[in-house]
């Protein structure tokens, strides 16, 4: 008896020595694994959409921009970034890591098509173009913010990872071409399939961008001016044009209109938290405002004045009565008593649900932008008139007064 | 071949039917068989009495060797027929079991010892026990009594202080709530995580909503070689509870009840409204931070403004507004003389005199505090029925617990079933099979920043009730709202189902051989739902839903061989398999804006805003184990155990690994050179062992790619963790040196411990490049130590017949040193950390953080040396790089006012920036322990429990951020209005001023300061380095103050019953301590708040039938 016992017993553990590997072998249900991704075109897609909305997260940020511009002065709540009290140092400067996150992810994509079948060889091609323009912008945008940085192209396989140099601004701006470059050549379709998304005139328009930079700040010099305006000029052949009504372009109800050339999705309950939450204000820190009801503020706390408008900003408003930017950009709480609480923005209202949601799209570029750039260029170029030609068809619908001084000066009206 | 099997499988059926007649026989003649087969006998008698003196009836007597046994009668006497040469073995739960040799004598009075953590006892070991005095692991455990005595609705929370190297960090005052458990330091850099493996009945699950009246004993596996059996989730200690089983004797029914009142034990120093109101139109006037804040005197958005009447929300005017302060002018002019009246007269409305304009002004003190706070009360029911006979036994209990919190709306509800029950099937088989069920019904706070943390210093001068009856807002829809509001509105319904259902056969094959099979499940099942009702600052009707499952089967099969050679070679030994297969499922939902309120699940949602999701997983360990332990006469004791353990988390090559381990003990006192006759007992013991951890997701093996990065409605996936297939398991040796020796006659019992704890391989998350696209990876990496002393000490500090007075103590000391970090070109490798100046060494050098050699923890501050006094004196302050950005590109003699802090400069180069901080402490204690005074005098017992825990310091956030008023809207203090802060010009004062509009917006941060530096401020978060709000964490807990009486058993018996038990007594009495917070139990560097330890009293009956 004792030994078939024993006996059992050992062939049981036999067996389950045997099966155990197996038994351990558990695959994961809810969850993707590297190994278990990248199999059909399906996944390329759903990857890119992960990578626009990672370059929404990127872009929807003043940190970069007007923090440290004189546009802002601190609001009623604070605390301003020390990117706006200009006492950056190495300790307390943001990372680049977000950044290369979403280089990560255009490069592991780029990286994986190559093994994917496609049906439609069109598809694979708008991948490819909208990820070669994207990693584009993402590296123009590292590029104007720190100079020099590491040029890095191939997705990271492991723990083990090189460590890359920063490369020359020169260098990184020959990439940031060859991207574009590279991006035009693949678009299937010439206009617009979708403004929320790369396009090849959005891709011309971030090639004129570039092209001015680097004509502008790295001293490219007339190529690259030349080179801008015929971007520009793809770009204006897209069905652009610029709104009457300068608050129509922002509005959230009025989305990927005719202005518009590139502009980055948000939607309440997708993304609805503009970065316009820094510079609204929570409602009950100006429930003592008369016109309370005409501000664009929150119940729940989560707009936050933590910059109003500088005197600079608000004074170059204030230059011309007739300036219909003014209202649209900024409002004032202001007391029974006309005492002003707060400047709060006014231009990315957002939309009122159950409270205030800041929904309106993040407009990359629109037609406007391109119209003084050009006038830039033009200026640039020494084709004055020209450019105040330009410059007057934004002024014009403005409500401020055209420029009609001399064609000398205008040249260096254009440029400031 | 088949024709015989069947035969035999017949044959065997008959066989088995016949001797289960026969055994049923046997058990009808149970207590005769001496008689019948008449051997020479004599008839003893006696009484049984416990040390005391009190009768004990239901003494189970019992002929060693035999199943000729006895019970005593009500009176505690017995007679019964042994030979004269037998052995009686006495025993009654709660007891030591007694042996006398009868001898030839008929009266035998014998008196029975309350069983106590005495040398003479049985451990648990894993999958086995062992006596104590061949034990050479260390191993600390906690008796019944112990347990039920500290008055825990939580079990695991019984532990503090009772066991030395076992640190139960009790930071949740919330009833039923769970104490994190740091057995020896942990063995990571973050050790709050480091929770032990629980194992109930052999069955491994959470154990909160145990109730701790069905616990036998808790026992904690300390060492690598206690813990190595249990090897891949060893290496954080092992904590074994055994649940209640029937005791041989006669049936006994016990019926307890008792009852709680809980009180908050130590409340906020709040000033009160009007010094609010005064303190904050005061500093608002001063507009010293905010040049707008004189604006908010008037504008109605703050607690201190008026201009209330102008309110338009919930119907407009006064009355509605969020805040109840009005200059009474304008009210009258507003709202009539009328209500003016009314609110002064009738409705508890105050005066006051504006410190800004002069003018009159009214308000109301709504003492926030004691709307927030209340008297929570407990009912504790319990009923349990144990029996057992040589055949079978059982232990079933059925308990309801319903404890209010101390905070508003908090309660916890427990249902608790347990059914432990064993049959001998034959002489040599015994099942044994239990199920143990637990309900609990519990809400907590809503959340526990926003409910505790943020709206418990709402300013008191904020509406609660609008005139229609509804509680008001508070702040605003967000948090922190008033509390009653918040339970006015919302819904909340948090249930757990926990079921075990376990079977086990224990078949002794030959003498000494036995087969143990075992299987189990546990179910986890919990419920959530939310709903929050209409309400004007929220219109959604949000609702979320969940429910999941937790399911862990496990299959044990063990095989034990008990054997002595020439009677001096006894050998134990053990070899088994487990499989424990764990399940997940989880499905939540979401939706709102429900047409109505009157449904508050997610069928009532508006379909678009609808979001579901549902999760599985699974988790899959194999395991081999053996166990081999040998002595010599119980004088040399030698343990040699390994287990291979197999766990699905790790990737095709690395799924094993194994854990060994060997002990050895020297019984010195059994030695016949041995003569030190004060030392009766001395065992030496040394071991080392290894135990792992697999603490990591299978999405660190293999990577992950995550949904929900969607763009224009289209769902999006990202790859968000970088693969590592190289993964191993993480492994904790460890070296054990100890003793256990009595002293006296075993009146003085002591067990010391050394320990030598190594983590390698740690699974860490390691930096990477920040170029790669991720910040970390995780990664085996480096290694930690814990090492330390601990000391348990047991005294009878008296002991005569009728008075007994027992001490237990306990003392331990861990340190954590970080040993080896990956190679970051830093020196000692530092992670994190910061650079400050050394006044010692005349330069700045890198503290905190994590490095080479160096403890972990540390925290320094910014040095607040005084106050400005004037404007003047502030005019030379350095230039201060730690204000906020409003201030930031201000000059430096521009910069700070009188009444700001003198912070310091210890570098001594006139700007104040992070190199300026100095160490302040340790955020956790290093050194704990606790002291158990028991006296017992006829049938009383009184107990006095103590615990203690030094070497930590803690930041009063909460006090930072009242000065600092960091929201705006927070509840002063009495600093306010004590002559220690600034106001005027000219005050010589050691706290800065109080500001209106908060210190960290856009103020000095006098208050509330911050580094840039990680792990290097204190760890809490709403924690600051600021020196002025860091004080010793030291403390002594007065923890419990006990009485119980058993009534007299001739008075008992009269009422039927056996025994009759009164309790009383008053728990978390107070500190000692220099901390000026809420509590000194902070382990992380700081207090912002939590939920508070409550001050409990409690009075009990315990009735045994």
């Amino acid at each position: 008896m004792k030994k078939y016992i024993l006996y059992s017993l050992f062939s049981a553990l036999m067996f389950l020595n045997f099966g155990c590997d197996e038994y351990l072998d558990v695959k994961p249900i809810s969850s993707i694994t590297s190994s278990s991704f990248w199999n059909e075109p399906g996944d390329c897609e759903a990857y890119l959409v992960g990578i626009y909305s990672a370059i929404r997260t990127r872009t929807n940020t003043i940190l970069y921009g007007e923090d440290r511009g004189d546009s802002f002065e601190p609001g009623q709540i604070g605390p301003v970034s020390e990117a706006w009290a200009q006492s950056l140092s190495a300790a307390n400067a943001p990372s680049w890591s977000g950044f290369y996150n979403t280089i990560y992810h255009i490069n592991r994509l780029i990286y994986e098509i190559d093994n994917i079948e496609f049906s439609n060889e069109a598809d694979r091609n708008r991948i490819l173009a909208e990820s070669h323009a994207l990693r584009a912008m993402v590296y123009f945008q590292m590029a104007k913010i720190w100079g020099d940085v590491p040029l890095v192209t191939e997705p990271t396989q492991n723990a083990d990872v090189e460590l890359v140099a920063r490369a020359d601004v020169n260098e990184v701006f020959n990439f940031i071409n060859g991207e574009i470059t590279t991006a035009l050549s693949f678009f299937p379709e010439e206009g617009y399939v979708d403004k929320n998304r790369m396009s090849k005139p959005a891709a011309y328009a971030l090639q004129a961008d570039v092209k001015m930079w680097t004509g502008k700040v790295l001293g490219g010099g007339q190529s690259d001016f030349d080179a801008a305006l015929s971007a520009i000029a793809i770009v204006e052949q897209s069905g652009l044009s610029l709104l009457p009504d300068f608050g129509d372009i922002f509005s959230a109800d009025n989305k990927k209109n005719d202005e518009i050339i590139f502009s980055l999705f948000f939607e309440y309950q997708e993304k609805d938290n503009l970065y316009a939450d820094r510079l609204s204000s929570w409602g009950i820190n100006v429930t003592g405002a008369a016109n309370y009801e005409d501000l664009p503020v929150t119940v729940r706390n989560s707009a936050r004045h933590v910059y109003g408008p500088s005197p600079e900003l608000k004074n170059a408003f204030n230059e011309y009565a007739s300036d219909v930017r003014k209202n649209v950009s900024m409002i004032d709480a202001v007391m029974a008593n006309g005492e002003v609480l707060l400047t709060s923005q006014n231009k990315f209202r957002g939309t009122v649900y159950d409270d205030r949601y800041f929904d309106n799209d993040l407009i990359v570029y629109r037609y406007a932008d391109i119209i003084l750039l050009k006038a830039e260029a033009l200026a640039a170029t020494n084709m004055v008139n020209e450019a105040i030609n330009e410059l007057n068809k934004v002024k014009q619908r403005a409500g401020v007064p055209v420029y009609s001084g001399s064609p000398k000066n205008g040249k260096r009206v254009v440029i400031l | 071949m088949k024709k015989t099997d069947g035969k035999k499988e017949r044959s065997f059926w008959q066989l088995y039917l016949r001797k289960a007649k026969l055994s049923m026989v046997g058990a009808i003649f149970l207590i005769v068989p001496a008689i019948v087969f008449g051997q020479q006998t004599i008839t003893v008698t006696g009484s049984v009495t416990e040390s005391t003196g009190e009768v004990l009836p239901g003494v189970n007597i019992v002929v060693k060797g035999t199943t000729n046994g006895t019970v005593s009668d009500v009176d505690g006497n017995y007679t019964m027929s042994v030979s004269p040469d037998a052995v009686l073995v006495f025993s009654f739960i709660g007891y030591e079991n007694q042996e006398i040799s009868v001898d030839g004598r008929t009266k035998l009075d014998v008196f029975l010892k309350l069983s106590s953590v005495g040398i003479e006892e049985v451990v648990a070991i894993g999958y086995g026990t062992q006596s104590r005095a061949l034990v050479t692991s260390s191993v600390s455990k906690i008796e019944a009594d112990e347990i039920r005595m500290s008055n825990q609705v939580n079990p695991i929370n019984a532990l503090q202080g009772k066991a030395a190297g076992v640190d139960v960090r009790v930071t949740n005052g919330m009833p039923g709530a769970s104490a994190k458990v740091v057995i020896r330091g942990g063995t990571s850099t973050s050790p709050d995580s480091d929770g032990p493996l629980y194992i109930v009945d052999g069955v491994i699950r959470p154990i909160n909503d145990l109730n701790a009246e069905d616990i036998e004993t808790l026992q904690v596996l300390k060492d690598a070689a206690s813990t190595a059996i249990y090897g891949a989730r060893g290496a954080n200690g092992i904590v074994i509870i055994t649940t209640k089983s029937g005791k041989s004797g006669k049936g006994q029914i016990n019926f307890k009840y008792s009852t709680q009142v809980e009180t908050i034990a130590k409340s906020y120093p709040f000033s009160s409204a009007e010094d609010y109101i005064w303190a904050s139109r005061k500093a608002a006037a001063l507009g010293l931070d905010d040049v707008n804040s004189a604006k908010r005197l008037s504008d109605g958005a703050y607690p201190y403004s008026t201009n209330n009447i102008s309110n338009n929300q919930h119907g407009g005017g006064f009355m509605n507004a969020k805040h109840t302060l009005e200059f009474i002018d304008d009210l009258i002019n507003a709202e009539g003389p009328g209500l003016v009246s009314d609110l002064l007269d009738n409705q508890g409305y105050q005066t006051m005199i504006d410190p800004v304009t002069g003018k009159k002004m009214l308000f109301k003190d709504n003492n926030y505090d004691e709307v927030m706070f209340q008297t929570g009360i407990s009912n504790n029911y319990d009923i349990n029925f144990s029996a057992g006979n040589e055949k079978a036994s059982i232990y079933t209990g059925l308990g309801y617990a319903d404890q209010e919190g101390i905070v508003k709306g908090t309660f916890y509800e427990r249902l608790s079933f347990l059914i432990n029950t064993t049959y001998n099937v034959k002489d040599n088989v015994q099942v044994e099979a239990g199920v143990n069920y637990q309900y609990a019904n519990y809400n907590d706070p809503a959340s526990y920043n926003g409910t505790l943390n943020r709206s418990s210093r709402l300013p008191h001068s904020v509406r609660m009730y609008y005139p229609d009856g509804t509680p008001a807002i508070g702040e605003g829809g967000g948090s922190p709202r008033n509390i009653l509001h918040e339970l006015y509105y919302e819904d909340y319904e948090q249930k757990r189902y926990r079921s075990t259902f376990r079977i086990g056969l224990d078949w002794e094959i030959t003498k000494g051989l036995h087969f143990k099979p075992s299987g189990s499940l546990f179910n986890d099942e919990q419920v959530y739902n939310y709903f929050e009702s209409y309400h004007e600052f929220d219109k959604n009707r949000n609702m979320s839903s969940s429910h999941s499952l937790g399911r862990r089967y496990m299959g044990d099969a063990i095989l034990t061989l008990d054997k002595t050679f020439n009677k001096n070679h006894s050998i134990n030994a053990m070899g088994g398999a487990n499989l424990t297969d764990y399940h997940y499922f989880i499905l939540s939902g979401s939706g709102k804006n429900a047409p109505t309120d009157y449904i508050p699940t997610l069928n009532a949602s508006s379909t678009e805003d609808e979001r579901v999701s549902s999760t599985i997983s699974d988790d899959r360990l194999v395991s081999f184990f053996g166990r081999v332990n040998y002595d010599y006469k119980k004088k040399y004791l030698l343990g040699i155990s390994g287990r291979i353990d197999g766990s699905s988390k790790f990737s095709e090559t690395n799924k094993w690994g194994f854990f060994p381990a060997i002990t050895t003990g020297w019984n010195v006192h059994s030695e016949d050179f041995w003569n030190v006759a004060s030392i009766n007992k001395l065992k030496l013991r040394a071991s080392w062992g290894q135990s792992g951890n697999n603490v990591l997701s299978i999405s660190d093996t293999q990577g992950a790619y995550s949904s929900g990065y969607n763009y224009t409605w289209i769902p999006g996936i990202l790859n968000t963790t970088l693969a590592n297939n190289s993964l191993v398991w993480e492994t904790t040796s460890s070296t054990d040196i100890g003793f256990d020796a009595s002293f006296l006659n075993d009146r003085i019992s002591l067990y010391g411990d050394f320990y030598n704890k190594i983590t390698k391989d740690r699974l860490v998350s390691i930096p990477l490049p920040r170029e790669s696209g991720f910040n970390t990876i995780r990664a085996n990496y480096g290694s930690v130590r814990n090492r330390g002393v601990e000391f348990e000490l047991g005294v009878q500090a008296i002991k005569t017949k009728e008075l007994t007075w027992d001490i237990a103590a306990n003392f331990s000391f861990n340190r954590l040193v970080v040993v080896d970090l990956p190679d970051n070109g830093n020196e000692k490798n530092r992670i994190n950390g910061g650079l400050i100046y050394d006044k010692e060494l005349g330069d700045y050098k890198m503290v905190g953080g994590l490095a080479e050699g160096e403890r972990l923890g540390g925290i320094w501050a910014f040095n607040m040396i005084g106050v400005y006094a004037t404007d003047e004196d502030a005019a030379q302050a350095p230039y201060d790089t730690k204000v906020s950005g409003y201030w930031l590109n201000k000059p430096a003699g521009e910069q700070k006012v009188g009444g700001d802090a003198i912070w310091e400069d210890v570098d001594g180069n006139d700007i104040i920036d992070d190199r300026d901080m100095v160490f302040m402490g340790w955020g956790a204690p290093d050194k704990i322990g606790g002291i158990t005074n028991t006296v017992n005098w006829k049938g009383f017992s009184f107990r006095f429990v103590m615990d203690y825990a030094l070497g930590h310091v803690i930041s009063n956030g909460w006090r930072a951020r009242a000065n600092g008023n960091a929201r705006n809207r927070v509840m002063t203090l009495t600093d306010v209005i004590s002559d220690d802060m600034w106001w005027e010009q000219g005050d010589q004062a050691t706290i800065p001023r109080y500001s209106a509009a908060s210190d960290w917006d856009n103020g000095k941060r006098n208050h509330v300061r911050s580094t840039i530096y990680s792990g290097v401020g204190p760890a809490a978060s709403y924690s600051y380095p600021n020196s002025l709000y860091i004080s010793k964490g030291d403390y002594l807990a007065f923890r419990e103050l006990s009485f119980s009486y058993s009534i007299p058993s001739q008075i008992a018996k009269k009422m039927k019953m056996s025994n009759i038990l009164l309790t009383a007594g008053a728990y978390n009495i107070g500190y000692l301590t220099a901390y000026d917070g809420l509590t000194p139990e902070n382990y992380d560097g700081g207090e912002r708040g939590d939920y508070p330890r409550p001050r409990q009293f409690k009075f009990g009956v315990s009735l045994t039938f």
